[in-house]
């Protein structure tokens, strides 16, 4: 007769591989390469995100130049004589 | 000046005949510095427990340790908040269920973009007795799956809370204290897998197994 009573989840437990220890006891440089890696990432977007806000703030300025001179005020004062 | 917590590690080395028991101690703090080696002292003393409870929950060898991978690099980072208000054991076990549904979540949506994740032959292979004869063994394979499969279609909770009893490595509270529910949750979380697992399965596996 065939026993089933043991419990498919209470057998035998697996041992670690020397690689996955091997990995595991890596964590600490991995941690570290990942915060590098974060904070080279967070520091380009920061700089692009500045670049982007300085590029839009003068293209307003421009424009905003523009939009003046293609006023009836634009040539105010060209046809006075004294 | 305010006492260092630490916790006891019992390493056994097998040198020949002569069993020696070398006590090591985990020094939260040291770990919370970063220091490699008291991190070292830590893997060692969970590796193991880790990975068995990941290859219990998620059934995939490569699943399990992945997800290993993950928990560990997460305890180096996470150490700094740890304020040992919980066992630093139970603080892991957190972990480790957290990561482990992070991952069944992940296959689910896998699963829903038609790439089916199966329950590892390996995972069925370690829970069969291989001494028997080819038919015997044949027939619990099937059994097994079976059995597997219906755990599987159990609810999150329901699932992690039977897998942990089953472990044998586990009492009710320090479930409770893992997945942060009370007792009388995780018993009646244990008794509706059980209920919904006796309703599923055919009388030859639930009379031996549930």
């Amino acid at each position: 007769m065939q026993n089933l009573n043991e419990h498919p989840f209470s057998k035998k437990r697996i041992e670690v591989s020397s690689s996955l220890h091997d990995m595991l006891m890596q964590a600490p440089a991995l941690a570290k390469k990942e915060k590098r890696q974060t904070g080279f990432f967070a520091i380009v977007t920061i700089l692009c995100l500045t670049l982007n806000l300085l590029y839009f703030s003068s293209r307003q300025e421009k424009l905003a130049e523009e939009e003046l001179l293609e006023t009836q005020y634009a040539n105010f004062g060209s046809n006075l004589s004294i | 000046m305010a006492e260092r917590p630490t916790f006891l590690l019992t390493q056994v080395f097998r040198c020949d005949d002569i069993q020696l028991t070398v006590s090591q101690e985990i020094d939260i703090q040291a770990l919370q510095r970063g220091d490699v080696h008291a991190f070292e002292v830590l893997v060692i003393q969970y590796e193991k427990k880790v990975l068995n409870m990941c290859w219990y929950i998620l059934q995939n060898k490569e699943e399990a340790e992945d997800a290993t991978q993950d928990i560990f690099l997460t305890i180096y980072q996470s150490i700094p908040k740890f304020k040992g208000d919980a066992k630093l054991s139970t603080w892991i076990h957190r972990i480790t269920l957290n990561k482990c549904l992070e991952h069944i979540r992940k296959a689910k949506r896998k699963k829903r973009f038609g790439i089916h994740l199966r329950i590892d032959p390996a995972f069925i292979d370690h829970t069969v007795d291989l001494n028997k004869n080819p038919e015997e063994a044949l027939m619990e394979k099937e059994r097994v799956k079976v059995f597997l499969e219906a755990v599987q279609q159990l609810s999150e909770n329901q699932r992690i809370a039977y897998t942990l009893h089953h472990m044998d490595e586990f009492s009710y509270k320090e479930i409770s204290e893992s997945m942060n529910l009370s007792l009388s949750a995780i018993e009646s979380l244990i008794f509706r897998a059980k209920q919904h697992l006796k309703a599923t399965l055919n009388d030859s596996i639930k009379n031996n197994w549930i």
